[in-house]
């Protein structure tokens, strides 16, 4: 990649990867301290958004300035990467943990990591296999087409993740099916009545009433 | 490791195991509230029923149970949506 850049010298090109970690790690603490507060639905979102608008960016510099030595274009070139892993870590790696064990529900939430897992190594098998002979036969436009693939993924997103901000995780549970037990009163409704101010006594005669439907 | 040591025990995991009270105690100290507290009241049963639902609902499910509703399918389609997410957005190209 740095190669692809213009660095040619591996000290610099180490250099560059220790400070790209660091970066990255800062970026991920950040990320994940704002994850609740943003939702997850807008972190994922805007993350991905720029990171991909970065990505177009670095095919442009690198198409531009790749083999030239110039070291403007480099330089520029190296920003980009920065600020691209930014928007990922910032996003993404938190989402990364975060995510699929709030969407599953208790009872498959081991088969549901277990699947997950399978498909994080795959997908890691398919760029480790594929990327490096797209890399070396299409060169920058690789980029092009992996940053076109981002629009598909944040257009999935953006029409199918539901939010988990903000929600026990019996409460995310009703967002999938109305099956499930769920109290008569989620927390929302909870906090409009608690300020007109409503005895414990009522309340708990009120919550036992539930539902226990077949799932099938 | 070192941090595990401070979080308390899950809620979840001590109603699970018949140790109502005690969940009930942790789940007022992470909403930092008293135990008598209507939210901290409410999120309690929500778990305590859930748990039992899912415990008379038979334990984990195996792969064919979990596709064959569609409620499941849809959490799995979201939790598995992450890979690619994380492994195809073009880190893996770049660094």
């Amino acid at each position: 990649m740095l190669t692809q850049a213009g660095v040619s010298d591996p000290h610099t090109q180490l250099e560059i990867n220790v400070i790209l970690s660091v970066w990255q790690l800062v970026c991920a603490i950040a990320g994940s301290c704002l994850a609740e507060r943003l939702g997850r639905r807008i972190l994922a979102l805007v993350s991905l958004g720029t990171c991909s608008a970065f990505f177009y960016l670095l095919a442009g510099l690198t198409a531009k300035y790749g083999a030239a030595g110039n070291p403007s274009g480099t330089y520029g070139t190296i920003s980009v990467i920065f600020l691209f892993l930014g928007a990922y870590s910032f996003g993404i790696t938190p989402l990364t943990a975060m995510y699929a064990p709030e969407v599953l529900s208790y009872n498959m939430r081991a088969t549901g990591i277990a699947l997950q897992g399978i498909a994080i190594k795959s997908c890691g098998v398919l760029v480790t296999i594929a990327f490096p002979y797209m890399l070396s036969d299409i060169g920058w436009k690789t980029y092009v087409v992996n940053a076109s693939w981002n629009i598909f993924m944040w257009l999935f997103i953006f029409f199918k993740w539901v939010e988990t901000k903000d929600r026990t995780l019996e409460e995310i549970d009703g967002l999938f099916d109305d099956q499930k037990p769920e109290a008569g009163l989620n927390m929302k409704t909870l906090k409009d009545i608690e300020g007109v101010g409503v005895d414990v006594e009522e309340l708990s005669k009120s919550g036992t009433k539930v539902s226990h439907g077949e799932t099938s | 490791m070192g941090v595990l040591y401070f979080l308390p025990e899950s809620p979840r995991w001590l109603a699970y195991n018949d140790r109502q009270e005690e969940a009930l105690e942790i789940l007022a100290r992470i909403n930092g509230k008293s135990k008598d507290d209507i939210a901290v009241q409410v999120q309690y049963r929500e778990i305590v029923e859930s748990m039992e639902y899912e415990k008379a609902e038979g334990r984990s499910l195996g792969f064919r149970e979990a596709v064959r509703t569609k409620p499941n399918r849809k959490r799995l389609l979201l939790a598995l949506s992450v890979a690619p997410l994380a492994m195809l957005t073009g880190s893996n190209i770049i660094t």
